[in-house]
């Protein structure tokens, strides 16, 4: 593995300044917020360190291992990205279409989802060889894979059934290792967007949260038995803006919910514009508060141990940043 | 006194002739397409200006072998909207993983239609290091 040193080279010149129109427009603001917010304590993420994904890599997703590990994969590209301490290492492989992996104990294997083939590799970071034979991924018999996310007692998968015409979100059960089928069902969708599609990411304790791409945003947060233990929604006023005459409206999916602690972080993003909005839920997923910030920024996962987070992020080149995260009373009022 | 602030007010323009028209289109051609194949391609600028300062939706024309910014109702012209997979990490839009763009808006997208290959923004220094400051701490 060759690793990969940070540096802050911009691979692309642009003759154009910004104007200090758009200096000003990187401001992150706070919206009004609910009553109830304002004794609600406030989430802080401070950077530790941020890397400069290798030119000509797009990253697509990541996932984190409890030790601080991060595994990224791209749509473009064969090779996998392993995050460690001493930076990033490019690992060649020749394996498909990624729609998920995890690294497995020990650091030196990978789980990885093939989407076309629908099929579970193990994968040696050391080398990029496959190790034996693709595994069936049983668990996404009869879809056409969306989001596959690893836990510990298999793999989430959630997808358009190809015998149906239903969207179906299919989580393992920690209990009995059985899998527990849910049916989405969606209202007609806006136009531009599809009717349903999800986004999977970690949720407490074994559980996991499935996160609607499309308005209104929503998110089901499972416990590890596959049971709906919340329902997080964002204000329908936190992505209403007036858009300036003749100008484009804003085109806003959201990002997937991140369990950070003592509440949950989402992301929503105008596909259109820099724009993004951060929401914060507690454990019980109601709405806190949210803010405005205007820059290319998601969390690709969390490592709710070492309360850290590894975010994706444009500045100019892309990056991938790892953030702490800590919780704080709100400020005294005097 | 006319004159002396006419004088002045012609001084304190930006120098924006030191280059001929036709130098500055090839420039802006250039930055326009540099990232997309290589190769210089047709450049709307209504496009440009229509998605903001530093964006750029940089497509590749069947017919041309070049790219060509392209406008249109809706994303932008024929795309096919929203896909999950053309949504990055970071939360911006990638045209990358559009896997084909329709001829028109609502058209229905074959094999034959024009790959989307790629949106590219661009800061300059200054606007690069506002940004990693304004990322060092997050709060809500």
């Amino acid at each position: 593995m060759q690793p990969y040193a940070p540096s802050c080279r911009h691979s692309i010149a642009w003759p154009l300044r910004p104007t200090l129109l758009s200096l000003a427009a990187l401001i992150m603001t706070g919206s009004s917020a609910p009553l109830q917010s304002q004794t609600a304590r406030q989430l802080t993420l401070t950077l530790l360190r941020a890397l400069t994904v290798p030119e000509g890599y797009t990253v697509s997703g990541g996932a984190c291992a409890a030790n601080g590990t991060g595994l990224l994969w791209s749509s473009y590209t064969h090779d996998l990205l392993v995050l460690k301490r001493d930076g990033l290492h490019r690992v060649p492989t020749s394996v498909g279409l990624v729609g998920g992996g995890a690294i497995l104990p020990g650091d030196t294997m990978a789980a990885i989802i093939d989407v076309q083939a629908r099929a579970v590799l193990k994968l040696d970071l050391r080398t990029g060889l496959v190790d034996g034979a693709p595994r069936p991924l049983l668990e996404a018999d009869s879809l056409a894979i969306d989001a596959a996310l690893w836990t510990p007692a298999g793999w989430a998968v959630a997808g358009r059934s190809l015998v149906a015409d239903r969207y179906e979100l299919r989580l393992p059960r920690m209990s009995s290792g059985a899998l527990s089928r849910h049916t989405i069902q969606s209202e007609d969708s806006a136009p531009g967007y599809p009717r349903v599609a999800l986004r999977l990411s970690a949720g407490p304790a074994g559980g996991i949260i499935a996160t609607q791409l499309v308005p209104p945003f929503t998110s089901m947060v499972y416990d590890s038995t596959g049971r709906l233990a919340a329902t997080l929604t964002p204000p329908a006023t936190t992505v209403h803006e007036d858009s300036a005459p003749g100008a484009l409206a804003p085109l806003w999916v959201g990002l997937p919910v991140q369990s950070v602690g003592a509440g949950f972080l989402q992301v929503l993003s105008d596909l259109r514009s820099d724009s993004r909005r951060l929401i914060l839920f507690d454990r019980d997923g109601r709405y806190l508060r949210d803010a405005h910030l205007t820059a290319p920024f998601g969390v690709l996962c969390v490592m709710p141990h070492s309360a850290r987070l590894l975010a994706s992020r444009y500045t100019g080149t892309q990056e991938v940043a790892e953030y702490s995260w800590q919780w704080l009373a709100p400020p005294q009022r005097r | 006194m006319r004159r002396l602030l006419i004088a002045l007010v012609i001084a304190a323009l930006p120098i924006t002739s030191s280059l001929s028209a036709q130098e500055a289109g090839t420039q802006a051609q250039q930055a326009i397409c540099y990232d997309c194949f290589g190769s210089p391609g047709g450049l709307d600028r209504t496009c440009f200006y229509s998605f903001g300062i530093g964006y750029k939706y940089c497509f590749s024309q069947c017919d041309s072998g070049g790219c060509t910014c392209v406008q249109g109702g809706g994303l932008c012209n024929g795309m096919i909207g929203v896909l999950p997979t053309a949504v990055s990490p970071d939360g911006s839009f990638s045209a990358e993983g559009l896997p084909f763009l329709t001829a028109g808006a609502g058209g229905t997208p074959t094999t034959t239609d024009c790959q989307a290959r790629i949106i590219f923004r661009a800061y300059d220094a200054l606007a690069s290091t506002v940004l990693r400051q304004q990322l060092e701490t997050l709060s809500l």
